[in-house]
């Protein structure tokens, strides 16, 4: 419909006429509703919902909706019709951890996938100017002299670059005290500052702050994820094994629509989305922000959440051996 | 210093920040032109229309309708007797006269270079004291920030209008709503109350429309009168004030430094640095009994000081992260949402978007006495709107711009129940900026000082150890003790 | 108690006295049970809330006394003017339009709450309506054509800009 025929459908008061029964999907605007505060990794879930959008040929607006670990966007997204007019950014925190923790009560084979989006990794970073380590093992030998003195912020307290950091440190048993920050890019500060001696970045903070710091490991066993920090080296390199592999280690998301959305709806968003994620353009621009596009098909989520649901069990273990142990210091 | 404006020069003079300053300055212009609305308004209404621009033209439109926001009250104040603003109070006692001798045209003039002038004059301490501000505030670790966070939240308790118990219940207040929602270090849901819609806590926006439009709304129908049109007299468009400003020149520098210096220090609103300018250039004029008659220099020093203060509270809102009033703790909040930690590492990281900011406000300022003179005959107009048709369109833009951020009925509730707190808190004298400041500063507050004690390892002898926090916390008790002893010994009103 | 000169100063009073009352209720009842109600400042999520309560509290108290010593000089008696009707059946109307909001829609909820208030502010049956139609029309197309807000679609699922 054309804009003139519906300011005079509405004119006639035939709004109710104008139901979804007589179009095609689809009809107007999309939401995306995103788990976190605005920012750089909406900034990212922004670019592959234009670009949808433009297949599809109506606007995806990314709506924000933080509070309580990303549950709170769930929760809004599964209250509405599904009629594929909402999406849920699938983001791994609500998806599986928060199920997980027991903090909500669905799985992820509750959704029906579209596309993976984007994921990204955490490396441990110290100030550039710090001497004590040239690389994770003299950070992993001061650790092991003087346990609990080194202090370090993943960002937020249990998130998962929380897990992966707890992981390399229970895999090395060592300790450090852990300070939380919810704004990682306050942390950069407090760790150019002094006060910090070490964190565990993502790719967006490094590439602001790559002056102020150096990376000694990507917690990781992708090799793409070492090229967006620089080439630094992986975690495997020092022989270590965190225990957590492939996609487990990262932050990532999938985008998803409720289960009992029409199927037909369904394979226009999946198309759409492919069409989205395989351009040139969308793909370099992710790449730019630090943000990897993983590009998994909607058949593969079953065997990849999957697994990525087990290891992430370990990070959780991880984080509990960390507090046990910062408890006995 | 200049290096900020060139790196920020890219990326302010795009067509959309440029054409969204000027919009702005109408918008804020308007809006401060209408009784009873105010910058702060019209900086919560755009919220919404911000989040979806670029951070520049974003923070370029929010700063204009602050700017064009601040001066538009003495329109209304000059024609109609009534300041559309608090900050336009001071305007009256000059203002007022002025037009009665068939000279509304000149006062205005005179009302709006000065505004602009007074706002140039502070953007450029603005320019030369946050960088410095910020560079020393690169030695701030939590314990220092908590320890700021809570002398600003005390100073404005202090300060604000009314008296110093109000405002720090209602700061007091502030921080409370402030801890509800998901706890950041044990990410428990705290005071939700089994909704998730709480666990992310109110949303500042909402508890903003709420507390000032709703209850604005709400005491404007208690008023009546809403059909009347009230009677002005005819207004050209006229460039004599260039003129008449230049025989002022040094009272608007002095209000302007005076307004600036007052600004930053959190909690002086314009309102405070309009009377204390009036009462500096009353005394050292040559002709002070002609003050409060319809003296020139009486409008010329409130306007050039009530825009310098905007200047002076954007000094430690980007320098420190601590706002200098409630319209800057909104920007401040815009900021955060669309991005940025205001902070040293705004000037460090993202010196282009600071140096952006700083050119927004200068452009600001320069739109402002450009427009302010063109579209004096709009807001003639703008002010013979009745109120009846008004009212509602408020409301109904309140709203939207409410949902629209998470569309969210639920924050639609949170905003009309804090409009009934606005609205009780308002008749029993209570200053509302305090509530909004200590939300702002309430998770700086706690975060730091939590951090600061797992830091510490050794419990609160952290603070007092570190000579900056000692320092802060050294000034803040101070207060407490001269705000106690003014409360406790009686004291006489007027 | 001078309940009627400070009638409003009262009720503040009771509005920011529950405050605390309530965090001391939800430390006790929930964050305990969530285990977060005690420790050092890593799982202590109640202590923060408390200090506040705790300042509150005593400022509270301190301003009770203010009151009854009638030593707050400004008055703040319910003194409802002639239209403080109107303002609350204005109230009523929103409360009435938020309830009904997600089940109508924005564009047939908002015509009728503006329609009834500009003519309850006393202008004409038709410029009210016409005025209500104009400025739903006029702001949907802000928020949604030019912002991209879906708006409330209600049970019709209709919109006009998105």
């Amino acid at each position: 419909m054309t804009l003139t025929s519906r300011l005079v459908a509405a004119a006639l008061g035939l709004a109710a006429l104008a139901g979804p029964a007589l179009a095609e999907f689809p009809e107007r605007n999309i939401e995306s509703i995103y788990p976190w505060a605005p920012g750089a990794t909406m900034a990212a879930s922004q670019v592959i919902a234009d670009a949808m959008g433009e297949e599809l040929g109506v606007n995806i607006s990314v709506v924000s909706t933080p509070g309580a670990g990303g549950v709170k966007a769930f929760e809004t997204a599964l209250s509405r019709d599904a009629d594929g007019y909402t999406l849920f950014d699938g983001y791994v925190a609500p998806l599986v951890i928060q199920p997980m923790k027991g903090n909500a009560d669905w799985t992820y084979q509750d959704f029906t996938p579209l596309w993976s989006a984007t994921s990204n990794s955490f490396a441990i970073a110290v100030r550039a100017d710090d001497d004590r380590f040239d690389d994770l093992s003299d950070l992993i030998a001061y650790m092991k002299e003087n346990p609990g003195d080194l202090r370090y912020s993943p960002g937020v307290a249990g998130g998962i670059p929380h897990m992966v950091g707890a992981a390399t440190l229970m895999a090395t048993d060592t300790v450090a005290q852990l300070v939380p920050y919810p704004e990682i890019d306050v942390a950069v500060r407090d760790m150019r500052g002094g006060i910090l001696d070490f964190m565990v970045t993502n790719p967006g903070v490094y590439n602001v702050n790559k002056a102020d710091m150096k990376v000694l490991a990507v917690l990781s066993d992708m090799e793409d994820a070492s090229t967006t920090y620089g080439g630094a080296p992986l975690v495997g390199a020092f022989d270590i094994d965190i225990g957590m592999a492939n996609l487990s280690p990262s932050g990532w998301n999938w985008w998803l629509v409720r289960k009992d959305t029409p199927e037909d709806v369904v394979t226009t968003l999946r198309n759409a989305m492919e069409a989205a994620l395989k351009r040139d353009d969308v793909h370099q621009r992710l790449l730019d922000m630090g943000y990897v596009p993983t590009g998994f098909s909607p058949d593969q989520y079953e065997e990849i959440v999957g697994a990525v649901a087990g290891e992430l069990e370990h990070g959780q273990k991880a984080i509990e051996w960390e507090t046990e142990k910062l408890n006995g210091l | 210093m200049f290096d900020l404006l060139i790196e920020g020069a890219p990326l302010y003079f795009s067509p959309a920040s440029v054409l969204l300053t000027v919009l702005g300055i109408i918008g804020g212009l308007v809006i401060g032109v209408l009784p009873g609305l105010g910058p702060l308004m019209g900086i919560v209404l755009l919220l919404p229309v911000a989040f979806h621009l670029d951070p520049i033209p974003a923070m370029a439109m929010l700063i204009a309708v602050y700017v064009g926001g601040s001066a538009g009250g003495s329109i209304s104040a000059i024609l109609l007797r009534i300041p559309g603003t608090p900050l336009a109070a001071a305007t009256l006692f000059d203002g007022y006269p002025l037009a009665q001798k068939g000279r509304s045209q000149d006062a205005i003039g005179l009302s709006i270079t000065a505004s602009s002038l007074g706002g140039l004059v502070a953007g450029i301490v603005l320019i030369f004291f946050s960088p410095v501000l910020a560079d020393f505030a690169l030695n701030f670790a939590p314990p220092e920030y908590a320890a700021m966070a809570l002398l600003g939240l005390l100073t404005i308790a202090v300060v604000s209008e009314g008296s110093a118990i109000k405002g720090m219940l209602a700061g007091g207040l502030g921080l409370a709503v402030a801890t509800v929602g998901t706890d950041e270090f044990t990410q428990a849901y705290r005071y939700t109350f089994g909704t998730i819609n709480l666990t992310s806590g109110p949303n500042l926006v909402a508890v903003v429309v709420g507390l000032f439009a709703l209850s604005e709304l709400f005491v404007q129908i208690e008023g009546g009168n809403f059909r009347d049109r009230p009677q002005i007299q005819k207004l050209r468009i006229s460039f004599r004030a260039f003129r008449l400003i230049v025989n002022h020149r040094w009272n608007v520098v002095r209000s302007a430094l005076l307004g600036t210096g007052l600004g930053a220090i959190p909690g002086a609103g314009g309102d405070v640095s309009a009377f204390v300018s009036y009462a500096v250039a009353k005394r050292l004029a040559s002709e002070a009994e002609a003050y409060g008659e319809g003296a020139e220099g009486g409008v010329v020093a409130t306007e050039a000081a009530n825009n310098g203060t905007c200047g002076g509270a954007l000094i430690p809102t980007l320098s420190l992260g601590i706002p200098g009033d409630a319209s800057t703790a909104v920007l401040l909040g815009a900021l955060f949402l669309l991005g940025f930690f205001p902070g040293p590492e705004l000037f460090q990281y993202h010196a282009d978007v600071a140096g952006g900011i700083f050119l927004a406000y200068l452009a600001s300022n320069v739109v402002l006495i450009v427009l302010g003179i063109v579209l004096v005959p709009f807001f003639g107009t703008v002010l013979k709107v009745p109120k009846a048709w008004l009212l509602p369109l408020v409301l109904l833009l309140s709203t939207l711009g409410t949902y629209a951020l998470q569309n969210s009925v639920f924050d639609l509730w949170v905003m009309l129940a804090f409009g009934g707190i606005g609205y009780v808190l308002r008749k029993a004298n209570y200053p509302l900026a305090p509530i909004i400041i200590g939300m702002i500063l309430g998770p700086v507050l706690e975060n730091n000082f939590r951090r600061a004690l797992l830091l510490s390892r050794d419990g609160p002898m952290i603070f007092l150890e570190r000579p900056i926090s000692a320092t802060i916390l050294a000034i803040a008790a101070v207060m407490l003790v001269y705000v106690t002893i003014t409360t406790v010994r009686p004291r006489k009103r007027s | 108690m001078k309940l009627r000169e400070h009638a409003y100063d009262w009720l503040a009073w009771l509005l920011i006295g529950a405050v605390p009352l309530l965090i001391f209720w939800q430390n006790a009842t929930s964050l305990t049970e969530q285990s977060v109600a005690s420790g050092g400042p890593m799982s202590n999520a109640a202590a923060y809330p408390a200090i506040i309560a705790w300042i509150l509290l005593g400022l509270t108290a301190v301003n009770a006394l203010r009151i009854v010593a009638g030593r707050i000089s400004q008055h703040s008696p319910l003194d409802p003017t002639p239209t403080t009707r109107l303002a609350m059946i204005a109230t009523a109307l929103f409360v009435a339009y938020l309830l009904c909001l997600g089940w109508l829609g924005y564009y047939i909820a908002t015509p009728v709450l503006l329609t009834l208030l500009f003519a309850m502010l006393g202008l004409g049956p038709i410029a009210s309506l016409a005025g209500a139609i104009a400025a739903t029309l006029i702001v949907a197309a802000v928020f949604e054509g030019l912002l991209n807000v879906v708006l409330p679609l209600g049970i019709f699922n209709f919109t006009l800009f998105g």
